[in-house]
């Protein structure tokens, strides 16, 4: 793998940029591996990467239907943080997190993470009362998280007003300073580059068709590419997972549906940090660029279409004028959608199913980014010993069953 | 010579998609109700209304079970949490939240958001041809807001946009 930095940037500017290297292979599929990822997002290539850095599993290919990165991956907001309620939640997505610190210098690519802290605001006694039970049951967990008084939230985020008089008052606010946000891209392409790098092979434009299985498990699959023959197959298909699953004749507890996200007009440095705000049901942070980056809620109905409702963007720019009313004169450049796979105690699946070899990961709901690396790393090991280890099993669909779910709607930042 | 960028040379900007059950623009079927698009909702009592005026009431025809003493955890499961969430067409409730307050059921195309069919609870789905992806995890033509992940078949070029 070609070392990407300073020096490399001054022989390559000296050359004219001659001497770059495609960042991976363009191969076409063999008509075998051992073990086949269906999704180049950002979770299907960190269980890739994973698979083969840890597992040395590298007889691999993560099939992607359309071109890596392009699905959820390039449609998601980049809010990283792991401030949630539950031991289980917390275990997933510090695990996350902490992978994320030093995500970077592993891949050797700049995936310009920023920890400029993410803030959830209260707005009334009952929501109050409740992030800070959830600062708590953080802290308790090893995840940082505070709690901040009205001045302290003005001082941290100036444009955030406190006075009593609003609609929506902010009594206060929790702040996770190793949140933040990052580059979805540099993430999809770094992991890309990395798995290449070690032997995986990245086919793009080639669609699954079909999961092929005798005697209850896994043989191979079809695609739009032929067929492949392989023992395993782990679906990481955020938005089609149960699509993939139907092949199997597996039915999930997931419904799908549109979730929008829309950019303004670039401005100056105005917001320093991610603010959430589960009353007023809106989530604002600024890209690089200087683009407002802007999330709210799901459209409730199930679809599989790209786009979402016009009430839904109504709503969102209603919620974002009142929690910053200096926004209500910017203009807006973009607004897109993709499909969430929402389960329903707002959890994922991370599991094992009743076709051997045949593994699910998915069900991330609103909320997949921010897992990405912990979600490639525990998946990863559990399609190589086909055993989830003790992050990933809290998270199998056997707790459909059990009972024993993982109910965070309530601690997740914005009402799903 | 090569490039700097690391991603796709390619993007493919045609595409077409010619599984359809009937061809033409006029092919979808809709019961007594005309063709409708998302996001107006025909209530079979009020009329044509926007889908803000609607609630979700999830999928239709889930019977809730009669043996619910003796039976298994795993089929409590099933009737509580498993859900069939197809791409194409799904049979759901819906609830006339702002208007009549009363429940009906409708048959929609979930890859193009195309309601094909308004009928009453209690009532059987009616037949309805849908414009339904050529593959699995595909794309309709016409009504996918997924402009981006379109699989180009074997004898497609892209377009005339297209790249090598």
């Amino acid at each position: 793998m070609q070392r990407y930095g300073i020096l490399s940037l001054i022989r390559e500017g000296l050359r004219g940029h001659t001497g770059w290297e495609p960042a991976w292979r363009f191969p076409e599929p063999k008509p075998r591996y051992d073990a086949i990822i269906i999704g180049g997002g950002g979770h299907g290539l960190a269980t890739a990467y994973y698979l083969a850095k840890e597992h040395g599993l590298t007889d691999i290919a993560v099939i992607e239907k359309g071109w890596i990165g392009g699905g959820n991956a390039g449609r998601n907001t980049t809010i990283i943080r792991s401030n949630y309620l539950y031991d289980e939640s917390a275990a997933i997505y510090d695990h996350a997190l902490q992978l994320w610190k030093n995500l970077g210098r592993e891949l050797d690519f700049n995936i310009m993470m920023s920890h400029r802290g993410v803030l959830n605001l209260a707005h009334d006694e009952g929501e109050m009362r409740q992030l800070k039970r959830r600062v708590e049951a953080n802290r308790l967990n090893g995840v940082d998280a505070e709690w901040l008084e009205p001045e302290d939230v003005k001082a941290f985020c100036p444009p955030i007003s406190i006075a009593p008089t609003l609609r929506y008052p902010v009594l206060g606010a929790t702040l996770q300073r190793s949140g933040g946000t990052n580059r979805h891209d540099a993430v999809v392409w770094g992991y890309a580059r990395a798995a290449d790098a070690l032997g995986v092979d990245i086919i793009q434009q080639c669609e699954v068709t079909n999961i092929l299985s005798e005697g209850g498990a896994v043989t191979g699959i079809e695609t739009t590419k032929g067929p492949i023959a392989t023992p395993k197959v782990a679906s990481v298909t955020a938005g089609h997972t149960s699509v993939i699953a139907a092949m199997l004749g597996l039915k999930l507890p997931i419904e799908s549906h549109p979730l929008q996200a829309m950019v303004s007009e670039p401005i100056k440095p105005v917001m320093p940090c991610v603010v959430m705000s589960s009353a007023v049901h809106v989530y604002v942070s600024q890209s690089d660029k200087g683009e407002l980056v802007i999330g709210a809620g799901i459209d409730p109905h199930l679809s599989y279409t790209q786009r979402g409702s016009f009430d839904i963007v109504e709503h969102q720019m209603a919620a974002m004028v009142e929690l910053l009313p200096f926004t209500s004169r910017l203009r807006f450049m973009r607004q897109w959608g993709g499909i969430v796979d929402v389960c329903p105690d707002a959890s994922p699946v991370i599991s094992k199913t009743r076709i051997k070899g045949f593994y699910v990961n998915g069900g991330w709901g609103t909320g997949g980014w921010k897992a990405t690396p912990g979600s490639g790393h525990v998946f990863a090991d559990l399609i190589a010993n086909d055993e989830p280890n003790a992050i990933a099993a809290p998270f199998a669909l056997e707790r459909f069953v059990s009972g024993a779910l993982v109910a965070e709607h309530g601690a997740a930042a914005v009402a799903h | 010579m090569p490039r700097l960028d690391p991603g796709i040379r390619s993007v493919p900007a045609g595409f077409r998609m010619d599984r359809r059950i009937k061809s033409g623009d006029d092919d979808i079927k809709c019961g007594n109700w005309g063709r409708q698009e998302m996001f107006l909702i025909r209530c079979p009592w009020c009329g044509e209304r926007d889908v803000s005026d609607f609630s979700y009431g999830g999928e239709a025809h889930i019977a809730r079970p009669t043996d619910s003493e003796t039976m298994s955890d795993s089929a409590w499961a099933e009737f509580v949490f498993l859900r069939s969430n197809p791409k194409g067409v799904h049979a759901e409730r819906w609830n006339h939240q702002a208007g009549c307050r009363r429940w009906f059921n409708i048959l929609r195309n979930t890859a193009t958001d195309d309601i094909l069919a308004v009928y009453k609870m209690g009532e059987s789905p009616p037949e309805v041809t849908a414009n339904l992806p050529a593959t699995p995890s595909g794309e309709a033509a016409i009504g996918s807001g997924n402009d981006a992940a379109k699989i180009l078949g074997p004898d497609e070029t892209g377009g005339a946009t297209a790249g090598k």
